[in-house]
């Protein structure tokens, strides 16, 4: 039975590693030029494009820290504004039948549209990527953060009335703690999507970040320069999301899915 | 029903009037250049001047988003049903289609442009890739997560591998499946509106990018407006389909992310 469990383990992490490689193979024997019909120079071998980033190496660190810090602060000052704004409206009645529908309608807004208006305001530089990034990031933690603050099991605090808990004990000791699984996974919708935020403002209008860098490859055609900008920032995804789940965890060590 | 719904949207209603009074009030005595912020009252002429154009524009937007929409919604189920039933291809692929989920598609958009030119299809793929990755992984998480009760019962009465799942294992998914679906039409109009960031001639994204070059603020704020009630639209018809094709079920209402 173990033997079968460590099999099965070793072969659920071969296999799509297995898949990653054949695809990379594929591409560099050059079968999606025959097959799509897209030349070398618009489609360049994995090879080309790892000996590009290799030679290039300071260029990419210097635009990929200045999108990893953008997406950084957007990610800490949107989640931050957001967390703080669901707990007041949550606390305020006139805020939760005023704005409380309209922030859940603002959900579904596409806010990259944003990213044109917030150059206008800021000017070209890191400034409307962080904005348009924080503002991304804004909107989950704070819906999440107010339907978490609004499913305190009422047994709880019915405890905590008959102890004659202040109302800030109820909140630091039972409605946050308890609000804190619905507040994670919009802190993971958070830290993916102010990333995305970041890109789209750079890809509109900027003049520094892997966001540019791919806009510039563009309208150079320097192929290697766009694709060593697009798998930096899928890496850089993937560590956002790895992190937010690894602070999720330290969150809420009790909580399982 | 009506009159609960009547009541509970007077109040946010009143706040916005009153947001947009105070905007008009504050740009008047402050003296806002209108490039800086329009007041209201100018954008509701743009908008009046210009309503047929940027419905236009926006019917374009949300036409590539519909047909990437429904491509990416089609590929994403089938695939969701095929890797579930295999378990080789679920091994191998669903690791992959998890980290493709969350990485962002939008840098993909000005590669797509010089692959596809500046017509509708690289913003039908961006569409594509970015609805595709929800409903694969919720369809094979809906339909992975059937009781081992409700197949035996069915095995029991020897009902066909066709029936279980018509009858069993789908309806059991559909939440999930509405779920990926909450994700991916909204995120549809976005995916359409960053493709044309990156390169079009005409739809939202033109109407937005237009509006930098020719620095007219009252354009933009016009253009968000309509992106946003665009994507208010699409996500009111999915949330009424949902609750229509099931109406049984309760949702948490948690968010979205729709960037």
């Amino acid at each position: 039975m173990f033997k079968i469990d460590r099999i099965e383990r070793t072969t659920s992490i071969l296999l799509p590693l297995a898949v990653v490689a054949l695809f990379f193979i594929i591409w560099e024997v050059g079968v999606f030029n025959k097959v799509f019909d897209i030349p070398l120079f618009v489609l360049p071998k994995p090879t080309t494009i790892f000996a590009y980033m290799t030679r290039k190496t300071s260029l990419f660190l210097e635009h990929a820290s200045i999108t990893f810090f953008e997406s950084l602060a957007a990610f800490v000052i949107g989640s931050a504004f957001g967390m703080v704004l669901g707990v007041a409206i949550f606390q305020i009645e006139l805020l939760r039948e005023t704005i409380y529908p309209l922030l859940i309608m603002f959900n579904s807004v596409p806010k990259s549209a944003m990213a044109p208006l917030l150059i206008i305001w800021f000017g070209v530089g890191q400034i409307p990527a962080i904005a348009l990034g924080a503002f991304i990031a804004f909107f989950p933690v704070l819906v999440n953060t107010m339907l978490g603050c609004g499913a305190t099991p009422s047994e709880l605090m019915d405890l905590a009335h008959s102890f004659k808990a202040s109302s800030w004990m109820v909140f630091y000791k039972i409605r946050f703690p308890n609000a804190l699984p619905y507040i994670c996974p919009g802190i993971r919708i958070a830290a993916t999507t102010s990333l995305v935020g970041v890109v789209v403002s750079e890809i509109v209008a900027s003049d520094a970040g892997l966001g540019y860098l791919i806009v510039i490859a563009q309208s150079q055609m320097t192929m290697s320069l766009m694709f060593g900008g697009i798998i930096l920032l899928l890496i850089m995804g993937l560590s956002f999301y790895l992190i937010a789940v690894l602070l999720g965890k330290f969150l809420i060590p009790w909580y399982k899915r | 029903m009506n009159r609960s719904v009547l009541k509970s949207i007077t109040k946010p209603l009143a706040f916005v009037f009153l947001l947009c009074v105070a905007w008009e009030i504050a740009v008047k005595i402050l003296d806002v250049h209108p490039v800086l912020l329009p007041a209201p009252s100018l954008i509701a002429s743009f908008v009046f001047e210009n309503g047929l154009t940027l419905l236009y524009h926006t019917s374009v937007t949300v036409y590539e988003a519909i047909i990437g929409l429904i491509l990416g919604v089609s590929v994403g189920l089938a695939f969701g049903i095929i890797i579930v039933y295999s378990k080789v291809l679920r091994d191998a692929t669903l690791p992959l289609l998890l980290a493709a989920d969350i990485i962002p598609k939008a840098a993909l958009a000005p590669l797509l442009l010089i692959i596809f030119g500046f017509g509708i299809l690289p913003k039908i793929v961006i569409v594509i890739l970015i609805t595709f990755f929800p409903v694969v992984i919720n369809t094979a998480a809906g339909l992975a997560s059937i009781q081992p009760e409700l197949t035996d019962l069915a095995h029991s009465f020897k009902a066909s591998g066709w029936l279980v799942f018509y009858k069993i294992r789908f309806p059991n998914a559909l939440p999930y499946v509405f779920a990926g679906l909450r994700i991916a039409v909204p995120l549809s109009f976005v995916g359409a509106v960053i493709a044309e960031f990156a390169g079009t001639v005409e739809g939202i994204g033109w109407v937005l990018l237009d509006a930098i070059l020719t620095f007219r603020t009252e354009q933009t704020i016009a253009g968000i407006i309509f992106a946003a009630l665009a994507g208010i639209t699409l996500f009111s018809t999915i949330s009424i389909v949902e609750r229509k094709t099931m109406p049984w079920y309760k949702e948490d209402r948690v968010a979205v992310g729709v960037y």
